[in-house]
């Protein structure tokens, strides 16, 4: 009997198998032309070659590092907002309107208008992952102050804590998992404004690389590119939420 | 058969404290209180609230839910701020803004769940900038006297409501007050692990005799616990009858629950808070 952590692996692996499968399948029985839907062999195939060329990493590098520094600054600026606005009584108030109409906005669409600010290299597309970042961890660090509980500030009141204490000691570890779930989030969302910023107008990275490879239809070279995209977020995520394990390890503690 | 008036004291407004002995810890004088509720219309939440402890003095308040005894407390303790008249003098001063001295224990154990048991009781001290190796000192020996040893570094999440209102306990005691205000802190407890708290605090306090001021609904455990029960009436709240409780200390509970005199008190203290306790559910229903 295995145990249910082995079920969990071994059904995900029979997921995996089974759906690499039946790709290969469909496409070498005939049932779709590859021309629509590649094959997992092609792509493995082409991932090999580009692999061993370093122009391809350096589309890579070029998208992570504008996803990656667009995901850092609006990190840093939505959490700072986030708690100035938090903690400020009448700030909060003034701006919440401004916010939400931001947030309503599909931040993708300023795109166009970034290109035209700062043109088509690293700007607009750090702008765009930085946009689309910025709020929605805004958000959730002012709702993790909000959310402290009453009580909490009171036991801290009576224990003579300053305006100071009371921020470092209780308003900001409360809002420490709110800010590790935004940042989460934030991983793809630093991603997709880096690579729509791309599809836009650029000279490099993997949005670009999609772009040229649709211009040719070339399916195998569409995909290539995403599946890479994929698994480095998919890695980005695991190291977000192995922070998260170690950060908030008293809230997975249980009485046994 | 109830004894008509052999454990009450003096008239509903009387100011007089029953047991404890020395200078008043307490003196709230004629407090009035109404807040503003969300339709703008004033509610009156105290109205001429009097009272006074002495030092030393464990004084219980019972009423009905909603009548002002957690207001009160927070007016002692300075939380509550902008009563219409009246004063409140805490420790020999008029309470203005937090009050020095003051522990407060509130109904849920408010202990930050990012800290460890050590930690959170040593919050106090920490604030106040008593170095680290006194604080490790004053926390150890507090959860050695409340019977936490060896939790020190847990976390909040990994010990059982007993437990945890425990080092709620030794949070409020680590910074040594000379007044203890106690918001129901046993109330959310289950009915057994309660007696055992209860019975363990009794023990506690009969060797410190801090000046108590305990909020509870539960009559006997005002009954056990105090020397002085005050009953406060529904909404406006305002002491209505007080009840010096007759049982020496050093108390046991399993000794006094089959004491005739404590279910005596227990009736008396119930026909008060009966009545109140009706008018109180009628003004919800009317709300």
């Amino acid at each position: 009997m295995p145990s249910r952590r082995q079920t969990i692996v071994l059904g995900r692996l029979a997921i995996l198998v089974a759906v690499v499968l039946a790709w290969e399948a469909l496409s070498r029985l005939g049932l779709v032309r590859t021309f629509w839907i590649s094959s997992p062999s092609l792509i493995a195939a082409r991932f090999a070659e580009l692999a061993g060329q370093g122009e391809f990493w350096f589309h890579v590098y070029v998208t992570l590092s504008e996803a990656f520094s667009g995901l850092v600054a609006g990190g840093t600026v939505g959490i700072a907002l986030g708690l100035l606005v938090g903690v400020s009584r009448t700030a909060g108030p003034i701006l919440e309107p401004f916010v939400i109409a931001l947030n309503s906005l599909p931040r993708v669409a300023l795109g166009p208008l970034l290109v035209l600010y700062v043109g088509i290299g690293f700007a607009s597309k750090f702008l765009l992952a930085f946009s689309l970042v910025v709020v929605p961890v805004m958000l959730n660090t002012y709702e993790g102050i909000r959310s402290v509980d009453q009580t909490l500030v009171n036991v801290m009141r009576t224990l003579q804590a300053t305006r100071a204490q009371l921020f470092f000691k209780l308003l900001l570890p409360n809002a420490v998992p709110w800010i590790l779930s935004a940042m989460r989030g934030a991983v793809s969302f630093a991603i997709v404004g880096a690579i729509v910023g791309e599809f836009i107008s650029a000279q490099a990275g993997i949005g670009f690389l999609i772009d040229e490879a649709s211009g040719s239809f070339d399916t195998t070279g569409i995909m290539v590119p995403l599946l890479v995209l994929m698994a480095l977020g998919y890695a980005l995520d695991c190291a977000i939420v192995a922070a998260s394990r170690r950060l908030l390890r008293w809230r997975t503690l249980q009485l046994n | 058969m109830i004894m008509q008036g052999e454990y009450l004291i003096g008239g509903a407004a009387s100011a007089h404290p029953g047991g404890g002995k020395g200078r008043p810890a307490i003196e709230i004088d004629r407090l009035h209180y109404s807040a503003r509720d969300r339709h703008g219309r004033d509610v009156r939440i105290l109205e001429d609230l009097s009272l006074t402890v002495a030092e030393g003095e464990f004084l219980a308040i019972v009423g009905p839910s909603g009548c002002g005894k957690s207001t009160a407390l927070n007016f002692i303790a300075g939380l509550a701020a902008g009563h219409q008249s009246g004063s409140v003098r805490a420790l020999g001063r008029p309470v203005q803004g937090i009050s020095p001295g003051i522990g407060y224990m509130f109904q849920t154990h408010g202990l930050l769940p990012w800290r460890t048991i050590a930690q959170n009781v040593e919050l106090g001290l920490e604030l106040k900038g008593t170095p680290p190796a006194e604080r490790a000192a004053a926390s150890a020996r507090l959860l050695r006297e409340l019977g936490l040893a060896g939790f020190e570094r847990h976390y909040p999440a990994e010990l059982s409501g007993g437990m945890r209102q425990r080092v709620s306990l030794a949070r409020t005691l680590a910074t040594d007050p000379a007044l203890l205000l106690m918001d129901e802190p046993f109330g959310a407890l289950d009915a057994q692990t309660k007696l055992l708290v209860q019975d363990g605090f009794v023990a506690f306090w009969e060797t410190y005799r801090k000046t108590v001021v305990f909020v509870t609904h539960d009559l006997a455990e005002a009954i056990f616990l105090a020397d002085r029960i005050v009953v406060m009436s529904a909404r406006p709240g305002r002491v209505k009858a007080q009840y010096a409780v007759p049982f020496a200390r050093p108390r046991r509970l399993a000794a006094i629950r089959t004491d005739q005199a404590f279910s005596d008190l227990w009736e008396r203290i119930w026909l008060d808070l009966e009545d109140e306790a009706r008018s109180s559910m009628q003004g919800v229903a009317h709300a």
